[in-house]
Parts: C-alpha cells; sequence; structure tokens
C-alpha cells in the first residue's frame, strides 16, 4: 500500500518535471466602418400650369403626356436631377383662389417624363398619389419630369367672378436610399 | 505549507490544513508549482469606437488619418508581456442592398498607441506586428485611419463593413 501510494508520488513528479507548455491567448475586438454616400437631389420649375383665359360656362383641361392645345395654356412641369430613386408627396389644393377672395374649383393630374412635355414614363395619377421616380440604381445622374395638369370644370366658372385665380401645388420630394 | 493553483491565469495561494495527509494529488500540485510561472497573460480588448468616415460625396475619396480623434477607429487592447497584434481589413464597404464601396488602408493608416507615454508603432493591415507591453502600462490603443473612395456613380446610401483585430499572447 506504501509502496503504490510511492509510486503514484514519483509519477506525479515525473509528469510535472515535462516542459510545461503554456496554451497562447487569442482575443478578437471589431469595430465598424461606416460612411453615408449622399444622393444628389435638385428640384427646380421648369413651367407652371395655365389654363388659359376662360370664358364662363367654359372648362379648361390640361392633361400630362404632351403639349398641351389650348391657346395659353402650359403643362406644369418640375424638373428633378437625382441619382437614387424618389419618393414625391403633394399638398394638392382643391380650388384656386381670385385676388379679391372668390375660389374655382380645380383637379389636378400629375405623371413623369423624360422631357417637360413628353409622353408619360407611366399613367397619369392624382398629384398626391404618385409612385416613387424611379432610378436604375446605378449611381447615374438621371433627370426626370414630374408633370403638372389639371381641369376646371365649365360648370364651376359660370358665375365665377372675372379675374385671375392663382393656387400652389407644393411637392415635397425625397431621395431614397 | 501551501496549495497553489491556478484561476483564469492568476496565482492563488490557499493555506494548507497542517493535518491534511500526503495524497497523489498534493505532489502533483507542488511539482506544478515548482516550474516556472508564465507571465499573465490575460488580454482583452474592446472596440471604443467606429471608423466614421461621415457623409461622402460621389467621386470624392476621404482619407481619415489614424491620429484623427474624431474619425478613426479605436479599440482599447488590455494586456502585458508580449502579444502579436493582426488586423484584417476588408476591400469594400457595402450597403443594405449589397453595393460595394472601395476602402483602402496603406501601412501609415493603423497604429498602435502605448497608454503611458507617446510611443506610437504603426504597421500595416493584414500583417501581424508584435510587441512587449510592459506590466503596468495597461496596455495600447489601436488606432485605426483609412481611405473610402466611392467612385463617381457611386449609389447612394449607407454604407459599412467590419475591420477584425486579432491578438495573440503566446505562450511559453
Amino acid at each position: 500500500m506504501r509502496k503504490a501510494a510511492l509510486m503514484m508520488v514519483l509519477a506525479a513528479v515525473s509528469a510535472a518535471a515535462l516542459p510545461v507548455g503554456l496554451k497562447a491567448q487569442t482575443a478578437n475586438g471589431s469595430v465598424s466602418a461606416t460612411a453615408i454616400v449622399e444622393a444628389n437631389l435638385t428640384v427646380s420649375v421648369a413651367e407652371n400650369l395655365h389654363f388659359g383665359s376662360i370664358q364662363p360656362t367654359m372648362g379648361s383641361t390640361v392633361s400630362p403626356g404632351g403639349p398641351p392645345a389650348g391657346a395659353g395654356q402650359t403643362l406644369g412641369a418640375l424638373q428633378v436631377d437625382h441619382n437614387s430613386d424618389v419618393s414625391v408627396s403633394a399638398v394638392v389644393p382643391a380650388t384656386l383662389t381670385h385676388t379679391g377672395g372668390s375660389t374655382l374649383p380645380v383637379t389636378f393630374s400629375c405623371g413623369y417624363s423624360a422631357s417637360a412635355t413628353g409622353a408619360l414614363i407611366g399613367a397619369a395619377a392624382a398629384c398626391n398619389t404618385l409612385p416613387d421616380v424611379a432610378h436604375p440604381d446605378d449611381g447615374t445622374p438621371v433627370t426626370t419630369f414630374l408633370q403638372v395638369g389639371g381641369s376646371i370644370n365649365g360648370a364651376d366658372t359660370a358665375a365665377a367672378v372675372p379675374g385671375t385665380y392663382t393656387g400652389n401645388v407644393v411637392f415635397t420630394l425625397t431621395a431614397q436610399y | 505549507m501551501a496549495r497553489v493553483f491556478r484561476l483564469n491565469g492568476s496565482t492563488r495561494h490557499a493555506a494548507m490544513p497542517p493535518s491534511a495527509p500526503p495524497a497523489p494529488a498534493l505532489a502533483l500540485a507542488l511539482a506544478l508549482a515548482l516550474a516556472p510561472a508564465p507571465a499573465d497573460g490575460q488580454i482583452s480588448i474592446f472596440a471604443s469606437k467606429n471608423l466614421d468616415f461621415g457623409i461622402l460625396t460621389p467621386g470624392a475619396p476621404l482619407t481619415v488619418l489614424p491620429d484623427d480623434g474624431q474619425r478613426r477607429g479605436e479599440l482599447e487592447l488590455l494586456a502585458d508581456g508580449e502579444v502579436t497584434i493582426v488586423v484584417d481589413v476588408p476591400a469594400a464597404m457595402t450597403s443594405m442592398t449589397g453595393r460595394s464601396l472601395p476602402l483602402y488602408f496603406e501601412s501609415g493608416d493603423l497604429w498602435l498607441r502605448f497608454r503611458k507615454g507617446d510611443r506610437t508603432v504603426p504597421f500595416a493591415p493584414g500583417l501581424p506586428v508584435t510587441i512587449r507591453i510592459p506590466r503596468g502600462q495597461g496596455g495600447v490603443f489601436v488606432w485605426i485611419g483609412g481611405t473610402a473612395d466611392p467612385p463617381a456613380r457611386q449609389q447612394p446610401g449607407r454604407y459599412s463593413a467590419t475591420l477584425t483585430v486579432r491578438v495573440i499572447a503566446p505562450g511559453t
């Protein structure tokens, strides 16, 4: 019994006499590199929307997608220079306002095009329900025109006070990325 | 008589009850205690600041220097003794949509900065650098600069990448 215990002690000491290999310690850390590449988005008014001169009981319509046919009419257009998708929202008035305070009901319609009076890319829509301005997602600078048309009903002009009526459609464009 | 054991790299001593009988386990512990004690190898590293290139304009490269306290990446390494450090850097940052934005790192973009004194050791990405941190110095900072180089037609968006710092404290 005592001999066995002694052998166990000797075995333990022998094992301890061998070179002790200490395991290397490792640790990993990480940091992020971050950047934001800003979008290029500029918007300018290419043309205001004009309904022209309207006789009482007569209406006027200016449609997106081509040059207006009526005398004195112009199609409204915003020139949008962008390098990403762009979302569009609009606050659309329901009436045009006379300098004396009278109002004239109006509706608006909008669409996208490659030119101020050219054919539409996609369909016309209410100006406050437009889809995003699409971009090929390759970073290239692109110019898109947001055409703005509208319509005034003849029935609403019958009793309208003569004069100039104006209104503002306010667009908010936001680069998407 | 003392019983010695190791716990997480530090040496602890505990009193041995005088009446304890000898045993093989005790003999082994004694033998181990006679071996040269290794240098403390406890290392830890943590990030304290990301490498922030801020807002970039397509076509305009931007370089962040490692001594730019606002924008450099920074990690703090707590250790003493000899350590080997390797920083693995990516070739590009990526956006959520998978777009890439090239990144460049040169040898002067990575610094080891000792916590005490003004000693700075520049080193290159991807290559190991070995230093000895004197006991009591606390460790070093890893300062990381670099260059982001968005091409003229870089897609707008948020880009990010992960830089990994590996630290090895060799055994004896």
